[in-house]
């Protein structure tokens, strides 16, 4: 029976970046999907593999010395890995939006913000004049809750405060109206006060617009309050998917039980704050096996011989982990 | 899908030696130095029975490898003769340029105020004035030869070294370990010496290495218009300036010495471009 | 204002060189002249009186616009030396047009078409390019066009077949200097996170390389073109030397030879004073690029 077809697929993605000192297998075999009007979330530790997997998506990695080497990338069942740059162009923009991660170096600073929203909405209204654009300019950024919006069209980027200016870059991937947004980490470089304010922005405009919705963030916190499941990264790999609520609930998979452990309560008064102990591997020389049986707690022999498969849990999604593999046999 | 790149092992590795430019330098330094070993004429002796004979490979005898001038005298061994004066004035101008530079701008970086305003308005002022036409002004107002044209030659160049050095003295200036020493109660003449000094070491030899070709360049084009090293003395821009006058006739006159020229100023670029990239690759505004 | 004092110091420095160059009086009177003779001809110069004061002469006379004469052509200095002007200016803003056009061009398709023989011929061009001095690339571009082939005259000013070489010649180094900040300048503005932006909006990729990266990238190659127009300047003296082009550095060159001091000064002071503007020009047009500088 021929399942129904997800606004994005993502099969077995392999991303290397072939480097001077040898080849670091950044994403290795990632697999997840995602529908219109979903919010995921991924999440994952700095140098897990997140950001290139967005990248990927996009087709946007550095030219040198990075390829995609496998997998596929199905977006409404096109394969976005098959395409060449010069396609890409259809899909940007248009179908998938992003908002980058760092919002000070994200505009471009010779440009007005009217003339940097503006490219955008005139991609798709080419043959209109300069004041119809300027409407749909205001008009978006009042949709990003940006004050005075008139007065600021034809100010620049360095005059914005950081809040600003990642919702410009949110008003810019949301201004061709795609169907996905990929957020690369957008509050890392924000204030923690600015932070929550701008996730209720992002989810309220997922709601207007019903768009998927893939959140890329360090922080489970953010994922608990605005997505509807979770993909948790661990050197490259998904090791487990599935509803935020029984995953944060009921963690199938080592990893995501250590980081819910790590996560500080308010209400228990806990003496330390629990660390995983030792560190990510080396994507230049992943260990063999399950690339998290050095830390493990409950590493099994198979463990450290062969990588375990993907089962399917209780959540709804799927969990990489011999324990699991073994459990639902 | 992308293909997979592959490795090229061991060209890496030579490409990172600087072999081409050094073998651009080579002649240069060889001839410089060690010149009359080269060549079997003498680039001084008229011989006018030999004169205007074509290069080699162009009818002429072996002997005269590259041709001959107008008054006899052999243009390969002028060129291994001229080698010296260029390497003498480039190489000690760009020094003299250093020694001047480099102190005045660590002297307007350290200490700021009017001194660094006087400075870097003398710096200014001189910077007004397009290099050649202060070259030829000075050269005009010492008069020609060796001697001037090196002084010519630091005094355009020091400039440049001033206002690198003196924005490095202000980076450095801050650095933890200068203000550790001046509270220590070290004194000026030691801080300069021992704590300043030595970090500017890796700056000022990119710098001195770019500016090397630079230097050759004007010395030559000077000597070029007949203010630079004047004859009977053997130089490369002065065998153009002669060689131009012939140029129907016997092209081989100012072709040759120009290449000697180019290939050295070439060598010279190539050797500071490699210094600078692992020295100092911030300053590759250069 | 800077500028003015900035002028009033070239001028110094302009002034102690020229007179230390030499007595011009002996080349104006014949080898047998006698003492009296000598003297005369000194006071008639002005020459007898100590520098500083023949300095504050000069600098009275010149704000009247007085430069002095030519003692060779025997007509006010400043009038010969403006005259002249015009021709080296179109030489100079021609070989300005041909090195930052070329240049840049040359610097951005290297980029675009980065690893290819494109990218390879360009830094050919930028490395030879430095490493030939303007009379070398003169000479061997007339033996080759002039001499050689007939394709174009060798020297004098005239029509557009008399511009092409001396331009050219000029402006080579400056476009291979201008072609080399322009390719690192955009290689790394091209991996900035705007760039992405640009690209995530769905632009096609010229727009991205032209209309983002290129306003971006040029803000220091305008700061080096600042820097080329002085060496054009002075280049201009060895390239209208070599073809016979009549402008204001052969001027200043033959004035020179013949000792001619007011024509020497002035020249170089004209010279020097263009260049300032040009400078200011330059820092404005900083003001016009980069907004950033503009609202501090």
């Amino acid at each position: 029976m021929a399942e129904k077809q997800h606004l994005l697929t993502v099969q077995d993605l392999r991303t290397y970046f072939y480097t001077r000192v040898g080849v670091v297998k950044a994403v290795d075999g990632v697999s997840f999907h995602l529908d219109a009007g979903e919010a995921l979330g991924m999440v994952g530790e700095s140098g897990c593999g997140k950001s290139v997997t967005c990248h990927s998506i996009v087709r946007l990695l550095p030219p040198a010395g990075s390829h995609i080497v496998g997998g596929k990338i199905l977006f409404e069942g096109d394969d976005l890995v098959q395409k060449k740059e010069r396609e890409m162009k259809r899909w940007r923009g248009k179908q998938i939006g992003m908002i980058l991660q760092d919002p000070l170096v994200s505009l471009n600073p010779v440009h007005t913000i009217e003339r940097q929203v503006g490219e955008a909405i005139r991609l798709d209204n080419r043959r209109q004049n300069k004041g119809f654009i300027r409407q749909k300019v205001i008009a978006m950024l009042e949709r990003v809750m940006i004050p005075s919006a008139k007065l600021r069209l034809s100010q620049y980027p360095f005059q914005f405060s950081g809040g600003m200016r990642q919702r410009v870059l949110a008003a810019i991937s949301l201004a061709r109206q795609p169907k996905l947004i990929i957020a690369d980490e957008p509050t890392t470089a924000l204030d923690v006060t600015i932070q929550d304010q701008f996730l209720r922005l992002l989810k309220e405009l997922q709601r207007q617009y019903g768009l998927a919705l893939l959140l890329v963030t360090h922080d489970l916190g953010l994922v608990a309050e605005t997505c509807d499941r979770v993909a948790v990264m661990y050197a490259g790999r998904i090791v487990e998917t599935g509803s935020v609520e029984k995953v944060f609930d009921d963690p199938a998979h080592p990893y995501t039980r250590a980081l819910m452990m790590a996560l500080p309560e308010l209400e228990t008064k806990k003496k330390r704050l629990y660390q995983i102990q030792g560190e990510p591997p080396s994507l230049l020389n992943p260990p063999s096996g399950c690339s998290f049986s050095p830390r493990c707690s409950e590493v099994m022999e198979i463990c450290r011989k062969e990588y375990p498969p993907s089962m399917p849990t209780e959540a709804g999604g799927v969990a990489a982990c011999w324990l699991w593999a073994n459990r639902s046999d | 899908m992308s293909e997979t790149p592959s490795y090229r092992g061991v060209w890496p590795t030579i490409k990172r030696l600087p072999l081409l430019p050094a073998l651009l330098l080579m002649p240069i330094l060889l001839f410089g130095t060690l010149g009359p070993l080269f060549y079997s004429h003498d680039p001084v002796a008229m011989n006018p029975a030999h004169s205007m004979q074509p290069p080699y490979l162009f009818g002429g005898q072996a002997s005269y490898f590259l041709g001959t001038d107008h008054l006899g005298r052999d243009v390969y061994s002028k060129i291994v003769e001229g080698a010296r004066a260029s390497l003498v004035v480039a190489v000690t101008g760009v020094l003299l340029a250093g020694v001047l530079g480099i102190f005045l701008g660590m002297v307007a970086g350290y200490f700021g105020g009017w001194i660094d305003e006087v400075i870097m308005r003398i710096v200014d002022i001189q910077m007004s004035i397009p290099a050649i036409l202060l070259t030829i002004l000075i050269s005009a107002a010492l008069g020609g030869g060796l001697i001037t044209i090196t002084i010519c030659v630091a005094l355009v160049f020091w400039t440049q070294y001033a206002r690198i050095i003196r924005g490095e003295t202000l980076s450095i200036k801050e650095r933890e370990f200068v203000l550790l020493a001046r509270m220590a109660g070290c004194g000026t003449g030691r801080m300069f010496v021992r704590h300043i000094m030595p970090n500017l070491v890796s700056t000022s030899t990119v710098v001195a290495t770019l500016q090397l070709g630079r230097a050759i360049i004007i010395e030559a084009s000077i000597t070029f218009l007949g203010l630079g090293i004047q004859p009977p003395k053997t130089a490369w821009g002065l065998m153009m300036a002669e060689g131009r006058m012939y140029l129907s006739t016997a092209w081989w006159l100012p072709a040759f010495a120009g290449f000697a020229i180019v290939i050295t100023v070439l060598g010279a670029n190539m050797m500071g471009d490699w210094i600078r990239d692992r020295l100092d690759p911030k300053l590759k505004q250069l | 204002m800077l500028g003015l004092l900035t002028l009033i110091g070239v001028s110094i420095i302009i002034f102690v060189a020229v007179r230390l160059s030499g007595d011009p009086v002996l080349l104006l009177v014949s080898a047998d002249a006698s003492q009296e003779e000598i003297q005369r001809v000194k006071v008639e110069l002005g020459l007898d009186k100590p520098i500083p004061i023949q300095y504050l002469i000069f600098m009275k006379n010149s704000v009247k616009g007085d430069f002095g004469r030519s003692t060779r052509y025997h007509r006010p200095a400043l009038e010969l030396v403006l005259n002249r002007l015009p021709a080296t200016i179109q030489l100079a803003l021609l070989a300005f047009l041909v090195s930052v056009g070329l240049g840049i061009t040359i610097g951005v398709i290297s980029v675009t078409r980065k690893g290819s023989w494109l990218d390879f011929s360009g830094k050919t061009f930028a490395m030879l390019g430095q490493a030939m001095p303007e009379f070398w690339i003169g000479i061997m571009a007339m033996l080759i066009f002039s001499v050689k082939l007939g394709w174009l005259p060798t020297s004098g000013r005239g029509g557009l077949t008399h511009l092409i070489l001396p331009s050219l010649t000029l402006g080579w180094f400056s476009a291979a200097s201008i072609m080399r900040l322009t390719r690192s300048s955009m290689l790394q503005v091209m991996g900035s996170e705007y760039i992405k932006t640009a690209r995530l909006k769905g632009n096609p990729e010229w727009v991205v390389v032209w209309r983002h990266a290129l306003r971006n990238a040029l803000i220091p190659v305008i700061a080096m073109g600042g820097i080329q127009l002085g060496r054009l300047l002075g280049g201009a003296v060895i390239v209208e030397s070599i073809f016979g082009w009549p402008g204001l550095g052969q001027l200043i060159l033959d004035g020179i030879y013949s000792r001619d001091y007011s024509i020497v000064q002035t020249g170089v002071f004209v010279t020097s004073t263009f260049f300032i503007l040009l400078n200011l020009a330059t820092d404005m047009t900083y003001g016009i690029i980069d907004p950033r500088i503009r609202y501090e």
